[in-house]
């Protein structure tokens, strides 16, 4: 059926429903469902039981049956209610509150939630309206035979496997089936070994067993309805309805699949089930797996990960890279030959033992499990699964906690076993989620992995006089550490070392960094990598609206916007959840204006996306406010009473005509104006940015112009509307901007010249913070290169990785006298320093974070740091103590304590409020224990920004050239950015296997055009010089990049963009621009060396082969 | 004929008639004379193509005019089947959006031939009441869904409604649905005609009057339905509606000679129809109502909606009729089978249900007759099937043991009374 050509529709009638580009193309084979519940706009009341029950409009009957007591009737696949006749189990039924649970069903499949009403007989609650005045009864007989039936006859085709299934303990069917109290279905289940479908293994993250599917199609809308990706469908008919692809794959790996999980997430039974998690509640018994247990299985072929070799899947032979899994010490030691030959031979001999021996264990296990399904009831089984899982799950730690990952700041719980984090499942509670309910990215759902790999950082590491590193005790580190540290301040004075904080940890971490750094070391210099991201965005909103930060929320006012202006953010792929409710939302009618030089994910939603040039964001930027004003359609109410200096911006914007604006920025004046319009007659409008805005020579003053045009059109301080910064790290707002890690910047941006400030914390600290700003990041290391800066204390930051031109970032690193660094790996940073302290990464920690909405969300621990590694909070406090200063925490809650006692903003924060408060955590300024926190800042009537006189302030932009211009030496101009499956600088995800298989290695987008030019083809490796240095890395030819712009992803060691960036920095912020260079490119066909490719550009190895 | 003399060697009858006859003359006995011909009148007699040859009554009114004359939908594809049609139209009116009237005239099963009949000999009836309908939401909206494979009748349906263009306010757009027996249920119409790829009923409620094509509220009849109504547009006032004016088409079909479309009058008798037809062999027992119709040993029953449902059989306009050769057991079972083949999925008791059903069944041939198990699972797939499919399902097996019970001990016992069943399911 899937197969079939779709049929031509009506072209002559309208479709009035909402569709972007992209869903319009969706094919989920299910069909164009009404919505369900009562319409009209009042309440209604119904008689469940007896019981009068009123619900609000949109109910359905299952809605007033669980707005009863549960004494009356109990609803839910696990329902265990009193009186075992009202108990109605609606299988299928996805019973979760919350926005991203809404999109799930009713499908109205399974019929296990038949109730009889006096006015139309048997219906499904789950669907059925609850009309006024309806009476419904639960426990009729002809209510209950149905649902017995249909119970019966869901059974009936599925394969029960408990024992053996991924999804034993957490099954709704086997749950149901239990409460229900079955125990000889009626029609038997289904173990014709001869007709099961092979179980689909090829994903690294999901493994898909059809043999388990109810068809309740959760799956189907959790993919095309919450992610709004479109791989999954339902497709045939009868017996042969399955869960398959819209594309043409036949398996996991090869749809367009992106890992979100959400299908997992949704799914009732063990057909669909998160392999890390895999069978926590089987038996463990080696072999007797789901996969066993169907026996036919497609396989996953594994690729390279960094823990198996410095430079993963980079092989010259096209197409091999996704193969080259095993070989990593062939390929390191460039073993050549009878030796590769010898290896391979080996590896296959030991494959065919491993046949072997697994064909002996099935035929075992098969018989094991017939024998049982032979000789024991149904429900005994279920009793012996339950059992099992009972006591496997019990074993299992659960926490939640906030992802580590991006900041939109999702939660979920962690699931960790024996001290090794298992993976995530949805928090009960929707409320503790706000920002993503049950949905998560693939990094968010799957990328835990890393922090079980064996490369993590167990022992400090002292390097010894060889320049090797050796392991140390914990005494031995701190105290060399403190002593060399105390040694260069005593040499060259206090600011001689400087200390750079991790916006990856928590709150409390950072917190207590900035004040090592201020208090114990005296030192001024305190800076972290938001240096490096939205530095410019906290200058420019600083200046015209007070706050540096996000003037809104996630859900509810990027959620729900009238339209949308996004430029320079890859939004799908650096912050994938929240792209998902702007996907929903433009699904649902808002309207998108992209701006960017790619044609990224979110662009294919569009209703308008629009290429630049990269580098003249401010021209265009300023040519909307131009038009805007030009044609009066400006808020001129809100701008005369909430803002100054719109007069200046005005003027100052009248240069930037449409000619001119095309000219610099490439935008045609009809897209100008088109933009212009649409966001002029939207009611709210979202502001949406990242780095494409930020890392440029000045970001600043693109986001000063991105400001202006908001105030322009009045959009701030309102439900729907506002300027977001979508912001990188995981905790980037707090830890790497509220907590004072920022040179010239104490806590909650408190100002350290001011003495009132000052003396605040002298009395807290016994110390005055420095009272001047210190060194930022790229000045540290020019320091360091001029021999003015010493020491380095390095904290969850790779700078040898992520700063420009990081041949020049490598040589500052060891022309220090002393550096120290705390990670969880051995990161290309870690490897110029002379001691490496072990930590603790996020499923390891107890703390907060503070997500892009300001939301401060509580970190808990469900596994424990390796070996002799330690929290980051407990190292820390250790130096502080051999340097004289007795801290004395013994809890993070204890920081956030000093925390809120010190930062106004987070006066009204504690452990306490955040364990138990209504509303998951706490959006700042939140000024004391009863202030409910801020939604959203500044308000559209009165103003309310955050200068003395409540006015915002209109500051003009000019925008200028880039740091380098393309010219005939290097012609193209180079771009940089992420991709989903990675994280900064690939120390994490370059290890998760499942992430290396969707992207494995660096590579460049070359448009076709110039790729034709340059004769280079897909998939080829090619070397991309420019004045800093060259890199090899494999072609991508995609019109996703304009002609003459290359992109090259920052994740990859192997291929590092950033040994072709170039130290251009914006000068109110110092961001480095990242986003352009001039490269030129050559390809270098099948010959491309085997020695280059598989030599990092950073890191180990680099040595050896760099500085050529 | 040229001599104006109409060679009458081999015809069924010779009838007489005035030279203004807009109706087939029909002859006083023999099977033309079976039931009455009233929406049938012009099939066989007039142009069908020719627009001045019929009374637009559309043009004159709306079917506001008969909202209240009770009309209830036939078959199986029509959304108000069974059920009176105006109440259907209201609450398209009463709903927001614009409206859209639908012909489902796409039945992969054969068996039901009125309402090709109908689209073939007459299609200027069906489309002034598809006209009346129309203008009576509002709209100019309207679709025919036919079968993707039936070309001919779409290039003759296209040919009338060019040809009715100019005089009717309303006209609908032919398109294609897939040759499925699903892709009659009116909401997977809906959805073959959206361009779904695969196509499946929707949930109801709402109905598809308020949430139909593309989630416009929507009026789904069949072709005899819209005929019915412009029968009724005939007549508004109702003054010379009888029971003899309230007809019903059935196609008589099953072990005869050659199929016939008759239209009797709701006072009519069914055992009438085997007058209509040629019946090979001796008469065992109906399927009345279709592919999933209910099977009888007699044709005691008044061909009304009411009448059929009591007696528990079908309202799907077909009579089957089967003879001595047939086996009951093996009718109920290849039907069974049917349902199980032919379902969209979707639901469980439709999906899994159908399967289980024969399995009850094949276990009858292999000796185990549990009817209490086989009318449990009926009655619950009856009660709670997602569509008519999976509802009327069960319909020929309940039927065949309450008529036909010992033939299923019988088979049990491994003994096949009609002889006919070696190995067939």
């Amino acid at each position: 059926m899937s197969t079939d050509d779709p049929l031509p529709g009506v072209p002559e009638l309208d479709d009035p429903q909402h569709e972007t580009p992209v869903t319009a193309e969706f094919e989920t084979g299910t069909a164009n469902d009404p919505p369900v519940g009562t319409d009209g706009e009042t309440p209604t009341t119904v008689t469940v039981n007896g019981t009068q029950v009123t619900v609000p409009p949109g109910s359905t009957v299952i809605d007033a049956m669980q707005a009863v007591d549960d004494e009356v009737v109990s609803v839910d696949p696990g329902a265990d209610s009193l009186d075992e006749d009202a108990d109605v189990p609606a299988l299928c039924y996805y019973d979760r509150e919350g926005d991203a649970s809404d999109e799930i069903g009713p499908r109205s499949e399974c019929r296990t939630c038949m109730v009889e009403t006096d006015e139309h007989g048997v219906v499904p609650s789950c669907s059925f309206p609850a009309t006024d005045g309806l009476t419904v009864e639960t426990d009729t007989s002809a209510a209950e035979e149905s649902r017995s039936v249909n119970l019966d006859l869901v059974l009936s085709n599925h394969n029960l496997r408990c024992t053996t299934c991924n999804g034993n303990g957490r099954c709704e069917l086997q749950e149901t089936a239990i409460n229900e109290g079955v125990d000889h279905p009626r029609y038997g289940v289904f173990d014709e070994r001869s007709e099961y479908e092979p179980l689909d293994d090829s994903s690294s993250f999901i493994q898909i067993d059809r043999n388990k599917c109810i068809l309740c199609n959760r799956c189907v809308e959790g993919c095309n309805d919450v992610q709004v990706e479109g791989v999954l469908r339902i497709e045939g008919s009868g017996e042969d309805t399955r869960i398959g692809f819209q594309s043409d794959a036949e398996t996991m790996a090869d749809s367009d699949c992106v890992s979100c999980g959400h299908c997992a997430t949704v799914c009732p039974t063990g057909a669909l089930t998160e392999k890390g998690i895999g069978g926590a509640g089987t038996l463990p018994l080696p072999g007797f797996t789901q996969r066993n247990s169907v026996g036919n299985v497609i396989e996953h072929e594994e690729v390279e990960t960094l823990d198996d070799t410095t430079a993963p899947n980079r092989s010259p032979a096209p197409g091999s890279a996704g193969s080259a899994g095993g070989e990593a010490e062939a390929g390191q030691e460039g073993r050549s030959g009878i030796a590769r030959y010898m290896a391979q031979s080996k590896r296959r001999a030991s494959d065919f033992l491993g046949e072997y021996g697994r064909k002996a264990m099935l035929a075992g296990e098969h018989t094991a499990e017939n024998i049982a399904a032979q000789t024991l009831p149904e429900g005994r089984l279920f009793d012996i699964a339950s059992l099992v899982s009972d006591y496997r799950l019990g074993k299992i730690d659960k926490a939640e906690t906030t992802c580590g990952f991006c900041a939109v700041g999702c939660r979920f719980e962690m699931w960790g076993k024996d001290g090794n984090a298992l993976g995530v499942q949805p928090v009960d509670d929707p409320d503790n989620a706000p920002a993503n309910n049950f949905s998560t990215c693939v990094k968010g759902k799957f990328g835990h992995d890393f922090a079980n790999s064996k490369k993590r950082l167990t022992r400090p590491l002292i390097r010894n006089e060889n320049g090797e590193f050796e392991t140390a005790s914990w005494d031995e580190a701190l105290d060399y550490v403190t002593g060399e540290l105390r040694e260069v301040q005593d040499e060259h004075g206090v600011d001689a070392v400087s200390c750079l904080a991790s916006s990856k940890g928590s709150n409390e971490e950072a917190y207590l960094i900035q004040k090592f750094a201020r208090q114990v070391l005296g030192t001024k210099n305190i800076d972290n990598c938001a240096r490096l991201c939205h530095s410019s965005t906290v200058a420019a909103l600083q200046q015209t609206l007070g706050y540096g930060a996000m003037t809104n929320r996630i859900n509810e006012d990027i959620g729900e916007a009238d339209a949308y202006l996004i430029s320079g953010s890859n939004t799908t792929e650096s912050h994938p959840v929240l792209a998902t409710r702007i996907k929903q939302n433009v699904r649902d009618g808002a309207d998108l204006v992209v701006f960017d030089p790619r044609k990224i994910g979110i662009a294919e939603h569009a209703d308008q996306y629009t290429r630049t040039t990269p580098g003249y964001d401010v021209a265009w930027l300023n040519g909307l406010i131009r038009y805007l004003t030009e044609h009066d359609l400006h808020d001129e109410e809100f701008i005369e009473r909430n803002t100054k200096g719109f007069a200046e911006v005005k003027r100052n914007v009248q240069a930037f005509t449409p000619e001119k604006v095309e000219e610099l920025a490439g935008v045609s004046p009809d897209e100008l104006q088109s933009a212009a319009e649409t966001l002029a007659d939207a009611e709210n409008v979202v502001f949406g940015w990242a780095m494409g805005m930020t890392q440029s020579s000045h970001g600043t003053e693109n986001l000063l112009a991105m400001a202006d045009l908001a105030l322009t059109l009045g959009q701030v301080g309102k439900p729907g509307a506002g300027l977001s910064p979508f912001r990188g790290q995981n905790n980037v707002q707090g830890g790497g901007g509220d907590m004072g890690t920022l040179p010239g910047s104490l806590p909650g941006y408190q100002d350290p010249a001011d003495d009132e400030v000052g003396e605040k914390f002298a009395e807290a600290w016994g110390e005055r913070p420095p009272d001047e700003p210190g060194l930022k990041v790229p000045e540290m290391l020019s320091e360091a290169h001029e021999g003015n800066l010493r020491g380095m204390y390095i904290v969850g930051e790779n700078p040898a990785l992520s700063e420009p031109d990081i041949q020049h970032a490598g040589e500052a690193l060891d022309s220090l006298d002393f550096l120290v660094v705390q990670d969880i790996f051995m990161t290309e940073t870690a490897e110029h320093a002379d001691v490496v302290l072990p930590a603790a990464t996020s499923p390891e920690k107890h703390g907060t974070f503070t997500n892009t909405e300001r939301r401060i969300q509580r970190v808990r621990a469900s596994a424990e740091p390796p070996g002799k590694a330690r929290q980051d909070w407990e190292i820390t406090q250790e130096l502080a103590a051999r340097l004289g200063y007795d801290w004395g925490y013994d809890h993070p809650r204890e920081v956030m304590d000093e925390i809120s006692d010190l930062t106004p903003i987070y006066g009204g924060v504690s452990y306490e409020r955040l364990d138990s408060g209504d509303e998951h955590g706490l959006q700042w300024p939140c000024w004391d224990e009863d202030h409910p926190g801020t939604p959203y800042l500044y308000d559209y009537e009165e103003g309310n920004f955050n200068f003395d006189d409540g006015l915002a302030r209109f500051v003009p932009a000019d925008g200028g050239h880039p740091g380098e211009l393309p010219d005939e030496e290097y012609p193209f101009t180079l771009t940089s950015g992420r991709v989903l499956y990675h994280w900064h600088t690939g120390q994490i995800t370059r290890r998760v296997e499942g992430l290396m298989s969707h992207v494995g290695e660096s590579f460049i987008e070359i448009n076709p055009t110039t790729a034709a030019e340059l004769g280079v083809s897909d998939g080829e490796y090619v070397r991309v010089e420019s004045r800093r240095g060259d890199i090899v890395v494999k072609a991508e030819v995609t019109d996703r990049v304009g002609d003459g712009t290359l992109f090259i992803p920052m994740h990859f060691a192997a291929g590092a963009v950033n040994k072709l960036t170039q130290e251009t920095f914006d000068p109110q912020a110092g961001i480095p621009e990242f986003k352009v260079s001039s490269v030129r490119v050559e390809p270098l066909g099948p010959d491309a060396d085997p020695d280059v490719l598989r030599t990092p550009d950073a890191g180990a190895g680099s040595a050896a082969h760099g500085n050529d | 004929m040229e001599e104006g003399e109409l060679p009458t060697d081999g015809a069924a009858a010779v009838v007489e008639h005035d030279a203004e006859t807009t109706t087939l003359p029909v002859p006083t006995h023999g099977p033309l004379a079976v039931g009455t011909r009233s929406v049938l009148g012009p099939c066989g007699w007039v142009d069908p193509l020719d627009p001045t040859a019929y009374l637009f009554h559309s043009l004159e009114r709306d079917a506001g005019a008969i909202a209240d004359a009770g009309l209830v939908g036939r078959g199986r594809g029509d959304a108000a089947a069974d059920e009176p049609a105006a109440d259907v139209w209201r609450r398209a009116r009463e709903t927001d959006g614009d409206p859209v009237v639908v012909v489902n005239a796409n039945d992969a099963d054969d068996r039901q031939r009125a309402d090709r009949t109908l689209l073939a000999g007459s299609p200027m009836s069906v489309l002034d009441g598809v006209a009346a309908v129309a203008e009576y939401l509002g709209t100019t909206d309207a679709v025919i869904h036919v079968a993707e494979t039936d070309t001919e009748l779409q290039a003759h349906l296209q040919e009338a409604i060019d040809a009715a263009a100019d005089e009717l306010p309303v006209v609908p757009a032919v398109v294609t649905g897939p040759d499925e027996y699903r892709a009659g249920e009116p909401t997977a119409a809906l959805e073959a005609i959206e361009g779904a790829d695969r196509i499946e009923p929707r949930l109801q409620p709402p109905t598809p009057a308020e949430y139909g094509l593309y989630g416009r509220p929507t009026v789904i009849h069949t072709p005899r339905t819209f005929a019915q109504i412009r029968l009724a547009l005939s007549d508004p006032e109702g003054n010379d509606r009888d029971a003899e004016s309230t007809t019903r088409l059935l196609t008589v079909t099953g072990d005869v000679t050659a199929p016939a479309t008759i239209e009797v009058g709701s006072d009519a008798h069914l055992s009438a129809v085997r007058n209509a037809v040629e019946l090979e062999g001796s008469f065992k027992m109906a399927c009345v109502g279709g592919v999933f119709g209910g099977l009888s040993r007699t044709l005691d029953v008044t061909p009304t909606a009411a009448g059929l449902t009591a007696a528990g059989l079908g309202t799907e306009g077909v009579v089957e009729l089967l003879n001595d050769e047939r086996c009951a057991v093996a009718t109920a079972g290849e039907r069974a089978r049917f349902a199980s083949e032919a379902n969209s999925g979707r639901c469980v008791p439709g999906r899994e249900g159908t399967v289980q059903l024969t399995e009850l069944l094949r276990a009858v041939y292999r000796g185990s007759f549990d009817r209490e198990k086989i009318r449990e699972l009926g009655r619950v797939m009856t009660q709670s099937s997602n569509c008519q499919l999976g509802a009327d399902a069960p319909r020929p097996v309940l039927t065949a043991i309450d008529e036909f019970e010992s033939s299923f001990e019988a088979h049990a016992d491994g003994r096949c009374p009609s002889g006919t069943c070696s190995d067939k399911l």
